[in-house]
């Protein structure tokens, strides 16, 4: 359970990282894409939907 | 607004849309219920949970019917979706469900037996979210699951499974797979707590035979048979060469690895006095060399790349044209399950169990899966389950 619940803190960690990168992102478009691609699955599992 | 935050808005709302589609149809397949229409032999209704306390409340928790004879007998136990992307094995438990009639002994039917894994599946791998089964009053609507249990409610996962209690290394991926989690422990991950609570339904229902339903690859040697470990052998092998004579129709006897832990026809046997009985009927969709996974390749077993490598004796099972359809499966799964019954009850006849009104396979051949399920719009409301 203690694991799960940090796995899940690390998760909203590492998503707030790439949502900092994406907002300071000013010139590459597609690393602004590759920020929110790699979003996807962390959002879905902090929703638990996947 | 700058250049930069025009792209990111569009980025945004792009991926944001694309997330949202895909989120809604996964939410909604892991919350979709399935109804079931309880058959005149239902005559009460459990949760896993009663018998492991862990499961309470948890997605993993499921119901378990029982259909009570009027006379004493022996116990046989079905369960259905251990693996739920095989589920061939779910429509013959609710063939049983919702048609058999017991008139001596008991029946006890674990329908979704992995829940959790029935509402999980491989988008990755191109597995539909659902199947149909046509039926004379409409199409009857499941999930189709995945082999093992959703990490939302097992995680993590090790790097290698340390099997309990004999401590053998399976794949990491097998901590959340019910058919390598037996015996189980009422404190381990949540799939051992599954298995936990089935064992401890068996050894306190004092549960004679035990059938777990299951598909297996045309390519894979151990597909189309009942694997049964020395102590059901003999009915295995009895039932195997009864329903070739009596029915047509091949399914051999695999003896159970001592060595390979963790599976039901290993552990059930092991840790009870339950006899018990895999069945695998052969499963086209799962085989790796096949065109799109699709319902249609899962409901008649047809593929051409299967079909060209049959030519080449490269599959373990008989295969032409007519594929593999779904009607034929369960028709096995049932015949197979009614053959154990009788022999078992033949050669322990104070254990006898009789079950009345569930069709065999010819009978499943002719009629197809669905003339057997009722509607549950027409059903009265007490007798219709959501699981």
């Amino acid at each position: 359970m203690l694991i799960t619940i940090i796995y899940y803190l690390i998760s909203a960690y590492i998503l707030a990282m790439l949502i900092w990168n994406f907002i300071k992102e000013k010139k590459s478009w597609d690393d602004m894409l590759l920020y929110l691609l790699v979003m996807i699955p962390l959002v879905l599992r902090i929703l638990r939907i996947k | 607004m700058s250049s930069h935050w025009k792209i990111k808005v569009i980025l945004l709302i792009f991926i944001g849309a694309i997330s949202a589609v895909a989120g809604v149809q996964l939410y909604r397949h892991r919350h979709y219920m399935v109804p079931i229409v309880a058959g005149p032999g239902v005559t009460k209704v459990m949760k896993l949970s009663d018998f492991g306390e862990g499961l309470k409340g948890t997605m993993a928790d499921t119901n378990v019917f029982f259909l009570e004879g009027k006379e004493p007998g022996g116990k046989v136990l079905i369960m259905a979706n251990t693996h739920a992307n095989e589920p061939a094995g779910l429509l013959a438990a609710l063939v049983f469900f919702e048609n058999a009639v017991v008139e001596k002994g008991t029946l006890i039917i674990i329908p979704f037996y992995d829940n959790s894994a029935g509402r999980y599946t491989r988008p990755g791998d191109g597995y539909p979210l659902y199947f149909e089964i046509k039926t004379e009053w409409g199409s009857k609507i499941f999930r189709m699951g995945n082999r093992e249990a959703s990490p939302l409610d097992q995680w993590p996962d090790p790097d290698a499974y340390v099997h309990y209690p004999d401590k053998q290394l399976l794949s990491f991926l097998d901590v959340r797979n019910t058919n390598r989690t037996w015996p189980g422990r009422a404190n381990g991950p949540l799939m051992e707590k599954v298995c936990f609570a089935a064992m401890e339904l068996m050894r306190r229902e004092r549960v004679d035979i035990a059938v777990d339903l299951h598909g297996a690859e045309t390519m894979f040697p151990v597909t189309n048979c009942i694997v049964a470990p020395d102590k059901s052998m003999r009915i295995a092998t009895m039932t195997s060469l009864t329903v070739k004579a009596k029915e047509g129709f091949e399914n051999h006897v695999e003896p159970s690895p001592k060595g390979f832990r963790g599976l039901s026809h290993r552990e059930i046997g092991d840790y009870s006095d339950t006899m018990p009985f895999l069945l695998e009927a052969p499963l086209p969709f799962l085989d790796q060399p096949t065109g799109p996974k699709t319902v249609k390749l899962l409901l008649d077993g047809k593929d051409p790349f299967l079909l060209s490598l049959s030519k080449k004796k490269k599959l373990f099972v008989p295969y032409d044209e007519s594929g593999w359809p779904m009607e034929k499966r369960v028709g096995q799964h049932c015949s197979v399950m009614l053959e154990i019954i009788r022999q078992f009850s033949k050669k322990i006849p104070e254990r006898a169990i009789e079950i009345q009104n569930v069709p065999r396979y010819a009978e499943l051949v002719k009629n197809g899966v669905g003339h057997y399920y009722h509607d549950p719009a027409k059903a009265p409301e007490a007798s219709v389950y959501y699981d």
